[in-house]
Parts: structure tokens; sequence; C-alpha cells
């Protein structure tokens, strides 16, 4: 019997065994691709600061570095956020394919059990416990667990089998596509977004550098507002924009953009990371904030060993955490999304020029939003008091 | 269950194994093993949202 089966090796997955494993229980995490990390369903950019916080940074899996983002309205106002210079680079660019792989070798390394291409398929909670089915190329058998930490991704079914039901609406996911484009011309040091109802309807399109010439260029649509698939607006902004670029390889994904959920356990059961839909409602980056659930669900599971608990109720320090830690900013940019969402773009190019020519700094939603409250204090007044 | 004769289809060539339909399917009448979407015409209801979601246009309803 394990102390903890984890459920996916993604970012979330692998730190909550890595966690699990570092505290002495006995770990299985259980992969259902045949290799862990691909295919890829990212954008690979993250906070430099934060991800330090996790693991010391190898050069093996950082494609490229930036010192800010560029923010397009759809009249083309430039509104610009960055360090001041190169060598003040604040965001990097993974190269998940590796760092994925990486983090569930951390997993392996503290000792939790793993094995891929095998499928979690059921759970069946008896006497305290939870028997978890697994499907291995056609076979199944079962294997018996103190606790499951879902952390099987944004198709999550984990968190339905426990009975949280996370299936997401059409306005709470974010359908997206994206291409490493090969042949391009950009400034490498920054990220760029292009924002409107008419390019990206709910969502934007983006470009991250990859290094020289290289880049993900991918959009993101909600499909409650979009009218066409967002493949048709991704390629009909390249065709404007980078015409001559090669493409060399297609992404697809969904992301969680629903915000803050209730309650991410049941009993025995803890959700983490897009299963638990932690992903930022506005900008859809989520590494950061599975690794750090992946890693509250570990210290909660260790915890809950020891006192032999593994009720809800217990589990609900694990909410604690995450909540105490990101919650506030997924409900604060929820309400962001919500308002952004129901501007046209008209009023997007209204907000962008109000700031363009100006440098805001910090790259962060916070500043963005501060800057804009100072020049459209009527626009945004309602929502003020979320982020002062 | 009724669907008026409808169900929904993936073609294969165009599905890039993204999982997003999983993500809205409320009655989890589908699956993606590896790289293969499977549906469950049995718990399938014909909702839509999946072929909605679908980022590459990989899934349709069609008539039975
Ligand atoms: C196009 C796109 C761009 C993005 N860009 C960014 C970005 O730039 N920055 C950022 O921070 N975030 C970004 N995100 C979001 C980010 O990719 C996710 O938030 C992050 O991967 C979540 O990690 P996770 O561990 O929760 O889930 P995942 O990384 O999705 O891992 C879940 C794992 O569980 C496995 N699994 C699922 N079901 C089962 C099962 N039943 N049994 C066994 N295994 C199972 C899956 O195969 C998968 O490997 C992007 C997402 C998309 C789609
Ligand atoms: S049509 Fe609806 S019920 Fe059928 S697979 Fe798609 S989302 Fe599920
Ligand atoms: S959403 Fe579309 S591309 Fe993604 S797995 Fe489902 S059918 Fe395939």
């Amino acid at each position: 019997m394990y102390d903890v089966v984890v459920v996916g090796a993604g970012p979330a997955g692998s730190m909550a065994a890595k966690t699990a494993a570092e505290n002495g229980l006995d770990v299985l995490m259980v992969e259902k691709r045949q290799e862990i990390g691909v295919p890829v369903r990212c954008a690979e950019g993250v906070s430099k600061a934060e991800l330090a916080e996790f693991v010391e940074i190898d050069k093996k899996w950082i494609a490229a570095e930036v010192i800010g983002a560029k923010i397009y309205s759809p009249d083309g106002s430039e509104v610009i956020l960055s360090e001041e210079q190169a060598g003040n680079e604040v965001g990097y660019i993974l190269e998940r394919k590796i760092f994925d792989r990486y983090l569930a070798r951390l997993a392996a390394k503290a000792g939790a059990d793993v094995i891929v291409k095998t499928s979690a398929v059921d759970l069946i909670r008896k006497d305290d416990i939870v028997k978890v089915k697994l499907r291995k190329m056609g076979e199944e058998w079962e294997v018996e667990s103190k606790i499951v930490i879902g952390a099987d991704g944004v198709e999550s079914r984990i968190g339905k089998l426990a009975g949280i039901d996370t299936t997401l609406k059409l306005s709470e996911i974010e359908s997206c596509v994206q291409y490493l484009m090969n042949n391009i011309d950009f400034d490498p040091n920054y990220t760029y977004f292009w924002i409107g109802n008419e390019i990206a309807p709910g969502g934007y399109i983006w470009l991250f550098p990859k290094g020289e010439n290289a880049a993900n260029v991918g959009i993101g649509v909600m499909p409650a507002k979009a009218k066409r698939k967002p493949k048709e607006y991704l390629d009909n902004f390249i065709k404007q924009k980078f015409e001559d670029g090669k493409i060399v390889e297609i992404v697809a994904g969904g992301v969680p953009v629903k915000g803050e959920i209730k309650t991410a356990v049941a009993d025995n059961v803890m959700l983490a990371g897009d299963a638990a839909h932690h992903a930022d409602p506005i900008t859809g980056g989520g590494i950061i904030n599975a690794m750090k659930a992946g890693k509250y669900a570990g210290i909660v599971a260790a915890q809950a060993i020891e006192s032999k608990n593994y009720s809800a109720e217990f589990l609900r320090r694990y909410d604690m955490l995450w909540k105490n830690d990101f919650g506030q900013k997924l409900r604060r940019n929820k309400i962001l999304q919500e308002k952004i969402l129901k501007m046209d773009d008209k009023t997007l190019n209204k907000l962008a020029r109000s700031l363009a020519g100006k440098n805001l700094g910090e790259m962060s939603v916070r500043s963005i939003v501060i800057a804009l409250i100072k020049a459209n204090p009527r626009l945004l007044w309602d929502i003020k008091d979320l982020f002062y | 269950m009724a669907k008026n004769g409808k169900k929904v289809v993936i073609d294969r060539y165009k599905c890039a194994y993204c999982g997003a339909c999983i993500a809205v399917c409320k009655f989890n009448a589908n699956e993606l093993i590896e790289t293969f979407v499977v549906i469950d015409e049995e718990k399938c209801n014909v909702c839509m949202a999946c072929v909605k979601t679908c980022p590459m246009g990989a899934l349709a309803v069609v008539e039975e």
C-alpha cells in the first residue's frame, strides 16, 4: 500500500511527489503519456524570481531570457513593461520537454516510484483508503493508497471521480494553438502580446522568444466568444505579421481560466495545478501555481499520514495553503478578466493610448492596472480596491 | 440517449491530442489515451461543448 499516489507528472505532480517523498512517504507517480512532458502544451514563460524559489536554475532547460513585455492594442498602440536594460532579465522561456522530465527525475531521486504510459482510470474509496485503478497498455490493475493527489492537468478526471466538479464551461477555458516559428524578426529581449476582439476574442496572441529568430507564437481564445477556431485567427495574424516565418512545431491545448475554486479537496483526495484550475485567468500562466500547489499538497499529505487522518476536513489545510498564497490573485484577476471581456476594441485602444510611450517598469498585471487606473480613473473605479 | 440521430465524430488527421475537449465534457463521455481521443457514444449527449472548444477544428457533429 502506498501513502500517496500522484496522478500526472506535470509540474504539479512532480513537485507533489518530490515533496511527499522527501518527507519519507511511500509515493507512486503515474503518468499516462509514454514520454513525460511531450507533447508540450505550453508557451513556456515563467518569472525568474518565482521559479528560483523551487529549483536551482539549470541552463539545460532555459531556452531564452527576457527583460520585459510589449503589449499592443487593436490599433497598434504599444505599452511597455520592462527593466531599463538587458542584464536585468525578469523572465525565462523554458524548454518544457526537458524541464518537466527534470522535475520528474527530482521526484524519483527523492524516492518516489514513477510509471509512465499508465492512466489512472478509476477511484474506489473503501474503509478510509482508496483503490486506484490503473491501466497500462490495455492491462488493468489496482493499487491501494491512503491519499491521491490529482495533478492530471486540464483534462482532470480525478476531481470528478472524487466528487469535485471540475468541468469547465465554454467561458472558463481558453482554446489555444501555438507554433514554434523560425526565421521571424523581433527583439528577443521581450515577450509580446496582442489583444483585441477581432484578433483574439476573449484571449490574446503571444510571442515568446526561444532564441535567435525563433519564438513560440500562439493564441488563446474563449470558445464562448470566438466565432472561429483559434487556428484560423492565428493563421490570419501570422500571414500579416510573419509571412516568411517557418513553422517547425504545432502545439494545442486548453487553459482553465475559471478563477479560484471553492475547494480542491475531498476525502483522501487533493487536486493541484490545472486540475484545480490554478492557472491565472488573465495571463493563463499556470506553471508556478502548479508547482506551488504540488508542494503544498505534498506537505499536507505528510501531515495527514502522520496524523492518520485523510478526511476532507483534515485536508482542508491544503486549501488554506494554496488560497493564502495565490487564491486572492486568482479571484482578483477573474474580476479583472470579466471586466476586460466586456470592453470593445475602442475602449482597449483608449486604455492603451493612455499609457503609450511610458515604460511601466515591473512586468506584472498589477502594475498595468495601477497605471491604467491612474490614467483612467472612471473606467476602472470599481476595481481599484482590488489592486491597491 | 436521445440525440435526434446525431453523433460527434473526430477527424484524427486534424486532432493535436491536446485534451481541451476532455476538460469541457460534463458527461465524461470522452477520453484522451496518448494521442487517441475516444468518444463513448452511449454517454455522449451531443451537447457540442467539445466541438466548440477544440482548437484544431477536429470535432464535428454528423447525422447518424
Ligand atoms: C498553449 C498554452 C500555453 C501556455 N503558456 C504558459 C506559459 O507561458 N506560462 C505558464 O506558466 N503557463 C502556461 N500555460 C499553462 C501551463 O501549461 C499549465 O498551467 C501547467 O502545465 C499546469 O501544470 P500541471 O502539472 O497542473 O498539469 P500538466 O502539465 O498538464 O500535467 C498533467 C499531466 O497529467 C497527465 N494525466 C492526465 N490524466 C491522467 C490520468 N488519468 N492518469 C495519468 N496521467 C494523467 C497528463 O498526461 C499530463 O502529463 C499554457 C498552457 C497552454 C495550453
Ligand atoms: S458532445 Fe458533449 S457530451 Fe459529447 S463528448 Fe462532446 S462534450 Fe461530451
Ligand atoms: S480538443 Fe480537438 S485537438 Fe484537442 S484532443 Fe480534443 S479533438 Fe483533439
